[in-house]
């Protein structure tokens, strides 16, 4: 399989443009000419900072089921991002309720010319910037007004400066072997023909080859090839008691080159196979508070969920007086200098991480969405917070972009996330000495059991009920911070012995929680996943995703809860599944 | 995805099983166990599978903005319990019936795969069914008796038929030159801010099992062409123009040289526009091209006789209680022809072997001479009407309800339309108006049937003309909206002209979109009224156009 992907070489970086690069350059154009933009009349509202943005797209995927191919299909696409502040970086029209409300146009819509030449890709840009601009000319005259009668508690600027960068690396070029790729994951999608107790299974792949552009007004110019290749298989079966019970795995990878080979993915889609037959008919788990010891993998799992949600950071939107609106925010916020994990943690976010063989982390990227190059960041020193993830909204407490504006915001902002974050502990001790502690704590506390995590389902691949009962309690509950399940979970007894338990989830489980994490140790795991701004990073958040990888020591907290929901379980259908006719 | 390799489980030298047979076993097996040990067992159960293959490229300024393939399959499950008089379908305004997933199911004859989609969404189909039938049971303790008291199900012959349509052929590659040349051909119009061009080849495949033994597989193709301009007026109004061609196959669409000459009339239309004047309020005679009138008979007619609209208590029944008496002028009639492939040199879109049903489709006379004679009807039986006679309908996902299908307006009062023209300008001397109005083009329209609200219409102009008796030349006007009420509109028809036109589209309802053709005579209506259309106040684009832009 060759994939012409040249991706991200050292030597490349700082590149001058080609002059050759039409979309480039007509963006640029286009985007000097707009800044002439100005309403007729006594108040012109000039713009006083513009961003064109573009990725240019070509995706793959291909769907299959017990080796059966369900859907393969393959799509170009040119998706503009623009932005335009009107006013000044004191008061512009962001950070106001009417920030992303469109009230004019409509003539750039849909689908843009993914193979347009120069002139067209201006005329686009020329009809989006006219849209883009009355609508910021109308949001900061309402937001103006909404300030006429509001002593704001707090004024913060409304863009913070930085410093333009010119990065300009090698284009993707788009080529996939797709036949061959419809023939393996059809294969894939054959083993779990020998588990006749799974009821539902896929197998899905996706190759998305993107070329990123950037320029805004301050002189930033960036061209980015970023590439995902993202195999994904999801089991679903239903234990005896009419409980829902799945297990997924999910390989991600920047190369093709970077992927597992066949042998090691078909051992993790087995693995997948097992752990749903196991889970099917393993025990119901019941209420339990006292000592619980993540393991490696999913120490990693809970803790790109601590830090996703708590690093990054908000601000609440000027609204017109007496509406309300909930935002979520961070409680790390408030907590800069304040210790927030024990005094052995130390983490670190690194964009620019190589294996020894060269090849990346997922979580690498040259430039954030606002066009900055991002730099090492130590985040926690000794168990301290130092830091956060920024981007140029000013936030309370503090004013600069650290580049890590990752995903789309609202009200005119970007959302800040995490690359490859470190987490590195100063006392480590074998994972075996971990698992013989928790023995200890259980003995002593006169328990049963202790309880052992294997594996989250993080980023989720549940299904109905579960997944609607988090997206209400985020939509009711904004910034209420939920867990995901606990997949792999075992009791561990006295002597040793491990028992697979499901249908439990954690109670009152916080960052907080953290804390009073006891030891870790010195195995740690590589979690590489495709981030979404979607409640459990499942899919969704419009389609955006990033590439995150955590690496982690496996943890022993002194004390958590785990609870047994209360619902009800859907019968067990009246007729058995289909017997299959071949198998793999 | 026009060459998929084949990817069979089976050996080579085994013969891949048909769907037909896949849906057929599993079908059996599901029923036969739910019959023996499911509360409620169920009475009916059919397996649709549609299979669309398809490629299509739009343009725009000479560059592509899409290029897509696709080939899928969607698997609709129907399972009836209770019995054929009160069932789980029983309508009930407050309480949807709604079933069918459309889920997609593997694009090749793999039974392993096929059987357990069909397996798992049988049983969820099977499960909300239970639970509707629970729910309307006890609805009905509560409620009083409906209006009309016919069943929930009729019965139906069982077809059985192999005829998959012909291999599709079309390829989206061998358009692309042309494509983009004719996209090219807009930027030579400044005033025109947004432009598409787009080809479209579909072949479309429909597997049909029931427990009655009907076993089906039939299909059809689609050819489409369409061309779309818009531009925005000094004053805010947003103006667009519109063409398409359409044809069974690729081969049956139109020379290069007349699409090249639909973009240069889309192109001319609106720039047309941008120098009209608005319309004004107005109510007077007026006449509607052949495919304007098309689309005024889908909608204020054809809606209104789709037949579960007759039972559904929630819906106003303009003709419920008509059958028999006289609903349009004595020289109308009305046929719905699904058997119709054609009109002249004219491919219609609304044609099908089978309905969704599997109901082998046939004609159906509705107005005879002005008389109501019956309804368009699925399996749902209405007073009356026991029998389905081909047209429930449905796109793949929705649940099936009685639909049209190729309407043809047949005329015994029928002039030239030089003499039509005459006799417009007769009635607009004889009501004393300044002038009639002559509806050269539509984009579409739409209506509401429902009890609650105003039982009204919508038709939607792209050109249209007023025409003057003192002889002046007829004048464009723009953002014209027909407004109008059903029944009053019809009493208004005074004659029509003797060359059919045809309107193709696709008509969206409770049952997803489904493609339909309108075809009827130019008529000449005594009073239409026409209202302003509402339009945006936005300010045409700040800046000019950039500076080599295309052009």
């Amino acid at each position: 399989m060759k994939l012409s992907l040249i991706l991200l070489t050292t030597c490349l970086v700082n590149a001058q443009a080609p002059s050759d690069d039409v979309v480039l350059k007509a963006m640029s154009d286009e985007l000097t000419r707009s800044l002439q933009i100005r309403v007729p009349g006594a108040n012109p509202y000039p713009p006083y900072y513009i961003e064109y943005g573009a990725e240019r797209t070509n995706t793959f995927n291909v769907s299959a089921t017990l080796g059966g191919l369900v859907r393969s299909s393959n799509n170009q696409s040119f998706t503009p991002r623009l932005f335009l502040r009107v006013g000044s970086p004191k008061l512009d029209n962001t950070n106001s309720v009417y920030t992303d409300r469109q009230v004019a146009g409509g003539y750039d819509g849909g689908q843009w010319a993914y193979d347009a030449g120069y002139d067209l890709i201006r005329q686009q840009y020329w009809l989006a910037t006219d849209r883009v601009y009355k609508s910021a000319v109308e949001a900061l005259n309402r937001k103006t007004a909404d300030l006429k009668d509001v002593n704001q508690s707090e004024p913060l600027n409304e863009f913070a400066a930085a410093k333009p960068v010119v990065k300009i690396l090698p284009e993707v070029v788009y080529k996939v072997d797709e036949s061959k790729w419809r023939s393996k994951v059809v294969e894939w999608s054959k083993i779990f023909l020998n588990y006749p107790e799974i009821l539902h299974s896929t197998v899905d792949f996706d190759v998305v080859a993107d070329t990123a552009y950037y320029v805004n007004s301050e002189g930033s110019k960036n061209r980015i090839p970023e590439s995902a290749f993202h195999l994904r298989a999801k089991t679903q079966t239903q234990a005896a008691d009419g409980t829902t019970i799945w297990d997924y795995v999910a390989i991600c990878a920047e190369q093709e080159s970077a992927l597992p080979t066949d042998a090691e993915i078909r051992k993790a889609l087995l693995e997948v196979a097992e752990n749903t037959k196991a889970m099917s008919v393993a025990k119901v788990g019941e209420a339990y508070t006292g000592p619980v010891l993540f393991e490696p993998r999913a120490a990693a799992q809970l803790l790109a969920q601590v830090f996703g949600h708590e690093l990054k950071t908000s601000r609440a939107p000027v609204l017109p007086p007496g509406r309300q609106f909930a935002f979520p925010q961070s409680e790390w916020s408030s907590r800069i200098g304040a210790r927030v994990l024990p005094d052995f943690f130390n983490v670190k976010d690194v964009p620019r991480k190589f294996f020894p063989d060269g090849k990346p982390y997922l979580g690498n990227y040259d430039a954030d969405l606002e066009g900055l190059e991002p730099e090492p960041l130590s985040l926690i020193e000794k168990g301290v917070l130092k830091t956060q993830l920024y981007t140029r909204q000013p936030v309370r407490g503090h004013e600069g972009s650290n580049a890590r504006a990752r995903f789309p915001g609202e009200f005119g902002a970007k959302t800040a996330f995490m690359s490859n974050v470190e987490v590195r502990v100063s006392e480590a001790k074998p994972l075996s000495a971990l698992k013989a502690q928790l023995i200890d704590l259980t003995k002593q506390r006169g328990k049963t059991y202790g309880i052992l995590v294997r594996k989250l389902d993080y980023p989720s691949a549940a299904g109905g009920e579960e997944r609607q009962r988090v997206s209400q309690l985020s939509r009711s509950q904004p910034g209420a911070f939920q867990f995901s399940l606990p997949l792999l979970i075992y009791k561990v007894y006295p002597d040793g012995r491990e028992e697979l338990i499901r249908g439990v989830r954690f109670r009152n489980l916080t960052w907080r929680s953290l804390r009073d994490v006891m030891a870790a140790s010195s195995e740690t795991n590589l979690f590489s996943y495709y981030a979404t701004s979607a409640p459990l990073s499942a899919g969704g958040g419009g389609g955006y995703m990033n590439g995150v990888s955590i690496e982690a020591p496996g943890l022993l907290f002194d004390e958590l809860e785990l609870e047994q929901p209360q619902s009800d379980k859907p019968r067990a259908p009246v007729v058995p599944p289909p017997p299959y006719e071949t198998s793999n | 995805m026009a060459a998929l390799p084949m990817l069979v489980l089976l050996g080579a030298a085994t013969n891949p099983p048909r769907l037909v047979d896949i849906l057929s076993t599993e079908l059996d097996r599901n029923v036969k166990i739910l019959k023996e040990k499911g509360d409620p067992p169920p009475y009916f159960a059919a397996y649709e599978v549609t299979e669309e293959q398809s490629e299509a490229l739009s343009a725009s300024g000479g560059a592509v903005v899409n290029r897509s393939s696709n080939n899928s399959r969607t698997l609709d499950v129907t399972v009836r319990v209770g019995t054929v008089q009160f069932d789980n379908f029983h309508r009930n305004p407050r309480d949807p019936a709604y079933f069918t997933g459309g889920i997609p199911v593997s694009v090749d004859n793999n039974p392993d795969a096929i059987k357990r989609y069909l397996w798992e969404e049988t049983d969820r189909v099977y499960r909300a069914s239970s639970q509707r039938l629970l729910r309307l049971r006890t609805d009905q303790e509560t409620k009083a008796k409906p209006d009309d008291p016919s069943g929930d199900f009729s019965s139906a012959e069982p077809e059985t038929k192999s005829a998959p349509p012909a291999k599709l052929t079309f390829s989206a590659a061998t358009w692309e030159p042309k494509v983009k040349a004719w996209s090219r051909m807009f930027t030579l119009y400044p005033e025109i801010l947004n432009s598409r061009v787009s080809v479209t080849g579909q072949r479309e495949t429909k597997y049909f099992v029931n427990t009655e033994g009907a076993k089906l597989e039939f299909g059809r193709q689609f050819a489409r062409v369409s061309i779309s301009a818009r531009a925005k007026h000094v004053d805010g109004m947003d103006l667009v123009a519109t063409e398409t061609f359409e044809g069974e196959t690729a081969d049956r669409l139109p020379k290069d040289e007349i699409i090249k000459a639909a973009v240069d009339k889309t192109a001319s239309d609106v720039i047309a526009l941008l120098k009209a004047p608005e319309t004004e309020p107005f109510v007077g005679p007026a006449i509607l091209s052949g495919r304007a009138s098309g689309v005024f008979f889908h909608e204020i007619f054809g809606h209104r006789i789709e037949g579960h609209r007759q039972k559904d208590e929630g819906e106003g029944q303009t003709f419920t209680k008509s059958v028999g008496k006289s609903v349009l002028p004595d020289f109308l009639s009305i046929v719905f022809d699904p058997t119709r492939h054609r009109l002249a040199n004219t491919d219609l879109y609304g044609w099908f072997d089978y309905d969704d049903e599997g109901v082998k489709a046939r004609p159906v006379t509705l107005v005879e001479k002005g008389i109501l004679k019956t309804f368009l009807l699925s399996r749902s039986p209405i007073q009356g009407f026991p029998a389905s006679n081909g047209h429930g309908r449905r796109q793949a996902g929705a649940e099936i309800v009685s639909r049209q299908s190729n309407l043809i307006v047949e005329s015994s009062k029928k002039v030239t339309i030089k003499q039509l023209r005459q006799l417009l300008l007769d009635e607009v001397t004889k009501q004393k108006k300044p002038y009639g109005l002559y509806f050269e083009k539509v984009t579409g329209g739409f209506t509401t049937t429902g009890r609650q609200g105003l039982q009204a219409f919508s038709v939607m102009p792209l050109i249209v003309y007023r025409v003057y008796a003192d002889g002046r030349p007829d004048e464009l006007v723009r953002g014209v909206d027909i407004v109008g009420t059903p029944l009053s509109s019809f009493a208004k028809i005074l004659a029509t002209s003797d060359t059919q036109e045809v309107f193709n589209g696709f008509c969206g309802a409770e049952s997803g979109s489904v493609p339909v053709s309108a075809i009827s005579p130019a008529i000449l209506v005594s009073e239409i009224e026409v209202q302003k259309r509402s339009r945006s106040r936005d300010l045409r684009p700040l800046l000019s156009r950039p500076e080599g832009a295309v052009k």
